[in-house]
């Protein structure tokens, strides 16, 4: 068996000493797979992307990547290994979506330096892939939702790092464009890049079928395949509302739905 | 080769003596002001921000008051407003270390703490000064002007000054990194509190001395890099040495007008702020229909 690329043990954060966000959380994430973790509101799900992104640090526990300890590798080291969607972004400068895109770049130029022909190449290149190379000259400001989190999904993949980190990507989006995100997730796995998302739709996590993690407020963590942790009594619990799980022919596919109001 | 001779001594000593350093400092002063403009509005992922913002102009408006409450020469007012501004951004940035907050939003916060308390002083000072010589010094001195600047003058503050902009200039591409803000910059592997440093502290010193040189000026740090946007786009890696000419161009034809509109000097101010405030109307204005 292949050796994990992410892995995660005893992680415990919190904010102010009252309150533990999780506790001795473990996991392991290997090339190709997708995690999806699941969870409330304020239970911190943000925040353990955060610490696997490097933003910030754990109360204790330690966290690796391709086998070395995180606080060893310096930021750029970082960047090359995981890129980060964020849920929030700030919007306050007209970048054309080029420019914008090849800030993904950054872990490799020098402080000195600037994007170069070649990170420009690469920029093209994730745009076309992404189907989004009509966007290359817009302003970046002027998108839409779902042509944001397609330049936001270019920015991370010119960033060349294994293990990309969503944080809500669905958020916002309508229900189009949330599915097209969820295929791309799919597609990225397939490629052979691990990655990490968090989402407040269980039924993401059903149609992902990858690994799933549970982050409940009181900071429980549970981790599994998603068809043996997604359970009706478990998603009754955790969103404290009647959830059914039935397989839908039509669909070819077992599905995750709330009972009528 | 030779040209032959065909001005007056005078002449000569006009253009080398009087006209030529006030045009370097002209140039100096607006391209400082506008380099640390972009740079503070990059920092802090706000258009609307001026170099000022961290309270440099506030400690060197106290200092150059002290010297001239004290009655010390043009030297001692420069070196004491130079001081003045860069302790006033040093407190600054100490109290977020105090608090144990290293966000952008303690830092501006700290700013305002500082500026305030810095104006009281200022605020002080005139009320102690003699009205009829000192107050009307400081008063002329806080609006900027460059009619007494001389080649001694720029002397001193032109390497420093050439320093900090080769150092921005450098870095200019980073500049849009921070401007993502700190998680976005973070995540793309940029050591923020290192870069952020270097930024605040190269604008810093270029705003001060600048201030040095003409006193303070309001407006051209705020107004120029977004005739910048307009013309070459939000990159800094372009915004920045379009800033450095628009900002020097501005601030030359301001300066000709305030030497040449009156019979005396008009300080820089009233100029910059007249021309400066509607020219920022008619930007914003322009963007609005943008979006």
């Amino acid at each position: 068996m292949t050796s994990p690329c992410l892995s995660v043990e005893n992680a415990s954060f919190r904010y102010d000493a009252d309150r533990l966000l999780f506790h001795n959380l473990s996991f392991q994430l290997f090339p190709g797979e997708t995690l999806t973790i699941l969870g409330p509101n304020g239970a911190g799900k943000s925040t353990l992307l955060d610490c696997i992104g490097g933003i910030r640090r754990l109360l204790s526990g330690n966290i690796q990547i391709d086998g070395t300890d995180l606080s060893q590798y310096s930021r750029k080291m970082l960047a090359q290994k995981i890129s980060y969607v964020p849920q929030n972004h700030a919007k306050t400068y007209e970048f054309i979506v080029r420019e914008y895109v090849a800030m993904g770049r950054a872990p490799y130029i020098s402080v000195w330096s600037s994007p170069s022909e070649q990170d420009y190449m690469l920029v093209d290149k994730a745009l076309a892939q992404l189907g989004i190379s009509h966007l290359a000259d817009k302003i970046y400001t002027q998108l839409s939702g779902g042509e944001c989190q397609q330049v936001m999904i270019a920015r991370s993949l010119v960033q060349q790092a294994k293990i990309i980190i969503f944080d809500e990507p669905t958020n916002h989006l309508d229900y189009g464009n949330q599915l097209k995100v969820l295929r791309q997730i799919k597609h990225l796995a397939q490629e052979g890049y691990s990655l990490i998302w968090t989402t407040h739709v269980p039924d993401h996590a059903l149609m992902l079928n990858g690994r799933v993690a549970i982050l409940e407020r009181n900071g429980a963590w549970e981790t599994g395949l998603a068809a043996e942790l997604i359970t009706e009594s478990r998603m009754t619990r955790l969103y404290d509302t009647k959830i059914c799980l039935t397989y839908v022919e039509k669909a070819e596919r077992e599905a995750c739905i709330p009972y009528r109001l | 080769m030779s040209i032959p001779k065909t001005w007056s001594q005078n002449t000569e000593n006009a253009v080398w003596v009087i006209r030529f350093p006030r045009l370097c400092g002209a140039f100096l002063v607006g391209a400082a002001l506008a380099i640390s403009g972009a740079t503070y509005q990059g920092i802090f992922q706000n258009p609307l921000v001026s170099p000022d913002l961290l309270g440099v102009s506030a400690g060197a408006c106290v200092g150059a008051s002290i010297a001239i409450l004290q009655g010390w020469g043009s030297a001692a007012i420069q070196i004491l407003a130079l001081l003045g501004g860069l302790s006033a951004v040093g407190i600054t940035t100490l109290i977020p270390r105090f608090f144990r907050n290293q966000s952008n939003l303690m830092l501006v916060l700290s700013g305002m703490i500082v500026g305030g308390f810095f104006s009281s002083m200022q605020g002080l000072l005139k009320y102690i000064a003699d009205p009829d010589t000192q107050l009307a010094q400081i008063t002329f001195w806080t609006m900027g002007s460059l009619n007494k600047v001389g080649m001694n003058d720029i002397l001193p503050v032109l390497a420093p000054m050439l320093l900090c902009m080769i150092v921005l200039v450098s870095i200019r591409w980073q500049l849009n990194l921070l401007s993502l803000g700190e998680h976005d910059a973070k995540t793309l592997g940029v050591n923020v509190a290192t870069l952020r440093g270097v930024a605040i502290l190269t604008a810093t010193i270029l705003t001060a001395c600048s201030i040095c040189l003409a006193g303070t000026v309001g407006w051209v740090g705020l107004v120029i890099p977004h005739l910048g946007r307009l013309l070459v786009g939000s990159n800094n890696k372009h915004l920045i040495p379009a800033s450095i000419f628009l900002g020097a161009a501005f601030m030359i034809i301001i300066d000709n007008l305030a030497r040449n509109l009156t019979g005396s000097d008009i300080p820089l101010s009233i100029l910059t702020g007249f021309i400066g405030a509607p020219a920022y109307a008619l930007l914003l204005l322009r963007q609005r229909s943008q979006v």
